[in-house]
């Protein structure tokens, strides 16, 4: 990873982090949170805004019936108004040394672009937590959820610290994600996606609780290679090796391939409810946030 | 294919180091990838693991081996056999003579050889020295030892036929000359056969010929004549036509006094057989005659013919004799003539002398008695200022040295005998016209020449020691001696072997210059090359009309008559003697072709093109790059 990636670096300038409090994190469905927040949830609750009526049932506060129903039906109603609750945002980010590739480097982008939405959804008194895929320590993989702007700094230094490792079990990582996480929410998966079982991994992580988000982070020169010649590639994850002879036929082929690659993703997702955008990571953070997320209606 | 240098294909060795190359794995550059994930997909399809599936996709070392077998071939450096000259010299030689315009191939027999020989020349290497000869009764040579394309095909294209007959001898000895100091020169023959060949050459370079020609059917006006019948009110015309194809023909013959048809009739000729048309009573008043054969054949040269018509001046004939009525009774019985026979020493007494012919029977004057006249010697037994008497022969077996020499037409001398005759030398101006086989050895018997504008004919043996006298042959031969001696003013000139293209007739000594005006219409004047002699190559036949002053104007008609050239048959084979062997060819040329440079052109080529497909990538991101910036 570059210099930026540096915990004594701070991510983002105040400005940047003043343009950021300006938007929200979309959820696409509602799901019920553990405290009051600012999000509509399933529950029916106290906030001021009515949602229905009910019969009163024994046990009921008698201080929520509807005194004036009473008087024009002779029955006990009780109003039941709608429930504002938190909602938690799962921020995945996959640390494998795939990601730590290109230029500008695919994880420091994954890691921006995590603080970034990270920062909104603290801002949104959301709970936020964020998961370092493959990372072996238990500190350094897992920030439990946080929420209010103040836990920001907390929640950057998490991600300032994420390294890459060596290799990752997407599926593994995701099952297990998936099972031991209590809390429903948008989950935003940060990811180049290079495994061969990438669709038993995003199989794992689909779920009732998530609204699923898939970054697909690509280097531009992985979009492009510009290696000729008779070359032994080696996979900087797995040490696989490959002999190709990169010519022109060869080059155009792997374009070809990649697109293919991304249309099926495309379709992969678009059948389980994932939201797929896929990225470059030479696109400024900027676009990414204040243009292609919300026209994606993940920020707004 | 041949090769010159069969060793370099050891070379092909290469090929194998190729193919191992490509065989052997490559010491690969490592590269480091995000994930070879996406790479693995694609091997997957593009790199089979069989080795030879691998080679067989390989379209760059495929490229590379054709590269060095092309390479290794041009350095082998391959020749082929091809039909054309491969000689750095050559020397075509046309046959320009007047069979050559004969239009079984069309447009003529002259333009196919033409055709023939340029697209040899086309074929030929670029430094090849050409030399071209046109050969008829004149040999030329139209180019000699050019390596200038343009200037050989301007010439070769301009070459014509004339009315000459084929003679090869002088073109072949030419040829031998130029051989002997460049042997690989190639002589090239463009004929249609019927030649006169030399008797014996040498030739060092290769001779081949081409044979031109298709087709032999021919028929042709041989002879046609106008004479005066003795009352001298009307002409008897004679027209000879032969056939000289192999099938029988009939043609209509038509004959014109004045432009004026006067007769037609229908001839059936059997194959190489003639037919005569006599018309007698022909009234005298016609100025120009002509027989023409309608329908025309492949050789239409010969299909017409005219005589020239006109009271002749009677012919002052003074024969110097012992006695001889054989002579005296040949020349009684000829139209127009005046003789006057005197003995050898009234001769010799008498101080001038005006005759347009002396006959010397026997006899041979002082050597300052001899007039200026035209002469005959018959039988001299000493030598004179214009010929040697060098011996006797006995029953010498008479035999004709040509067809179409005019001294012998319509005689047969078959049934001849002679029981002895003096032998002659042959002067430089004298033809051979009779000759004589005794002992394997041939002695002239009758010659004839022009020596300084004065004809001399010399028969060699005495009337008195041959049956000649008795046959029906002499009244003829002294007819044609005396139309040959005194020709002015002929009533027409036959074209033969001898005189070829060319009209030659006498004028009065005091005349320098003549205008002539030729059957297109066109005048030249024509100086006497000698004092009386008046000659001129004619273009074509027809009447020429000859004129010297108002009152001074005759006709002469010349005819294309030539049995050798009539005979359009066309030959396959030229028989040659080539020093002691006879050869032949009508095969056709072959010549060695180096192709050694369209390979290495090839080779490159496909160096080039691997090199293209090596770099296509690049070559098509400058395209796309190229193809934006014109978009913008």
């Amino acid at each position: 990873m570059s210099e930026s990636s540096d915990k004594t670096i701070p991510l983002f300038d105040s400005q940047f982090l003043y343009q950021l409090e300006r938007l929200a994190i979309l959820s696409r469905q509602s799901v019920a949170g553990q405290l009051q927040g600012e999000r509509r949830s399933p529950k029916h609750g106290q906030s001021v805004e009515f949602s229905d009526f009910r019969p009163y049932a024994l046990g009921d506060d008698f201080r929520r019936i509807d005194w004036n129903a009473y008087a024009r039906l002779e029955k006990f109603f009780i109003k039941l108004f709608v429930e504002e609750e938190d909602i938690t945002v799962h921020l995945l980010i996959d640390s494998s040394a795939s990601m730590d590739w290109g230029n500008p480097n695919k994880l420091e982008y994954a890691i921006k672009s995590a603080a970034a939405l990270g920062y909104i959804s603290l801002v949104g008194l959301d709970r936020t937590t964020a998961t370092a895929i493959g990372q072996e320590n238990s500190k350094l993989r897992h920030l439990p959820p946080q929420r209010g702007k103040i836990q920001a700094h907390k929640f950057f230094s998490f991600l300032q610290n994420i390294i890459p490792v060596a290799r990752t079990d997407l599926v593994r990582e995701l099952k297990s994600y998936r099972a031991s996480s209590k809390y429903p929410g948008p989950l935003i998966l940060f990811t180049d996606l290079y495994d061969p079982s990438w669709r038993e991994a995003l199989s794992a992580l689909v779920d009732n609780k998530f609204d699923i988000s898939l970054l697909h982070i690509l280097s531009p020169d992985e979009l492009d290679p510009e290696f000729r010649g008779d070359l032994k590639l080696l996979d900087s994850e797995t040490n696989v090796e490959v002999e190709i002879t990169a010519d022109y036929d060869l080059i155009q082929n792997y374009k070809t391939n990649l697109t293919e690659w991304k249309i099926e993703i495309q379709k992969f997702c678009s059948q389980r409810q994932i939201n797929y955008i896929p990225l470059v990571s030479s696109l400024p953070l900027q676009e990414l946030l204040f243009s292609l997320l919300r026209r994606q209606s993940l920020l707004k | 294919m041949s090769f010159l240098n069969p060793a370099s294909f050891l070379l092909s060795l290469l090929m194998i180091i190729i193919v191992l190359m490509y065989l052997l794995r490559l010491r690969r550059t490592e590269q480091i990838v995000s994930s070879t994930f996406l790479w693995q997909r694609i091997v997957r399809d593009v790199e089979a693991n069989a080795p030879w599936q691998k080679l067989q996709r390989n379209l760059l070392m495929l490229l590379q081996l054709l590269f060095l077998f092309t390479l290794i071939l041009a350095l082998a450096n391959p020749y082929l056999w091809a039909e054309g000259t491969g000689s750095r010299s050559m020397i075509i030689i046309f046959d320009t003579s007047a069979s050559m315009s004969a239009q079984d191939i069309l447009p003529n027999r002259i333009e196919a050889a033409k055709q023939q020989a340029l697209a040899l020349i086309e074929a030929a290497p670029e430094n090849n020295r050409v030399t071209v000869i046109s050969a008829s009764d004149k040999t030329e040579i139209l180019i000699s030892a050019s390596q200038d394309r343009r200037q050989i095909q301007q010439t070769i294209s301009s070459i014509q036929t004339t009315l000459g007959n084929s003679d090869l001898s002088s073109a072949l000895q030419i040829s031998a000359a130029i051989t002997s100091r460049q042997p690989d020169t190639e002589i090239l023959i463009f004929s249609d056969g019927n030649v006169d060949l030399p008797d014996q050459i040498t030739i060092n370079g290769s001779l081949v010929f081409y044979p031109i020609g298709l087709n032999d059917d021919n028929q042709g006006i041989s002879d046609i004549s106008l004479k005066q019948n003795t009352s001298g009110n009307y002409y008897t015309l004679f027209v000879q036509v032969k056939n000289f194809g192999p099938t029988p023909s009939s043609r209509r013959l038509e004959i014109y006094s004045d432009n004026t048809l006067i007769d037609a009739v229908d001839l059936t000729i059997d194959p190489y057989s003639q037919k005569a048309y006599i018309q007698e009573n022909v009234p005298i008043t016609g100025k120009i005659f002509e027989a023409r054969l309608s329908n025309e054949d492949f050789f239409p040269l010969d299909d017409t013919a005219w005589v020239a018509g006109g009271v002749q001046d009677s012919v002052n004939v003074v024969l110097v004799t012992d006695g001889n009525r054989f002579i005296e009774t040949a020349l009684s019985i000829l139209p127009n003539i005046t003789f006057t026979s005197i003995s050898p020493s009234a001769y010799e007494a008498t101080e001038e002398f005006q005759a347009d012919l002396v006959i010397f029977d026997g006899f041979i004057p002082s050597e300052d008695k001899y007039p200026r006249s035209n002469l005959l010697f018959i039988a001299p037994e000493f030598s004179t200022p214009f010929f040697d008497v060098v011996g006797i022969v006995d029953e010498p077996k008479p035999r004709p040295v040509s067809d179409d020499d005019p001294l012998l037409k319509n005689i047969s001398v078959d049934g001849v005998n002679i029981l002895q005759s003096t032998i002659i030398t042959i002067p430089e101006w004298a033809y051979t016209s009779l000759i004589g086989d005794h002992d394997g050895k041939s002695i002239p018997l009758l010659v004839y020449g022009n020596r300084g504008g004065q004809r001399i004919a010399i028969l060699s043996f005495k009337l008195q020691n041959s049956d000649l006298p008795i046959q029906v042959a002499f009244p003829l031969l002294i007819a044609n001696l005396v139309n040959w001696l005194v020709p002015f003013p002929d009533s027409h000139t036959i074209y033969s072997s001898q005189s070829l293209a060319a009209l030659s007739f006498s004028i009065p000594l005091n005349i320098d210059e003549v205008e002539v005006r030729a059957p297109d219409g066109i005048t030249r004047r024509i100086i006497a090359d000698q004092p009386g002699i008046i000659s001129f190559e004619y273009p074509a036949p027809g009447v020429y009309s000859v004129r010297w002053d108002e009152n001074n104007e005759f006709l002469v008609a010349a005819n294309f008559q030539s049995t050798q050239e009539s005979d359009i048959t066309p030959i396959q084979q030229l028989m040659l003697t080539n020093g002691n062997s006879t050869s032949s060819q009508n095969i056709p040329l072959q010549s060695m072709r180096l192709v050694w440079r369209p390979l290495a052109i090839f080779a490159l080529g496909i160096l080039v093109l691997e090199w293209m497909l090596f770099h296509r990538g690049s070559l098509a991101e400058i395209l796309s790059k190229i193809t934006i910036r014109e978009k913008r």
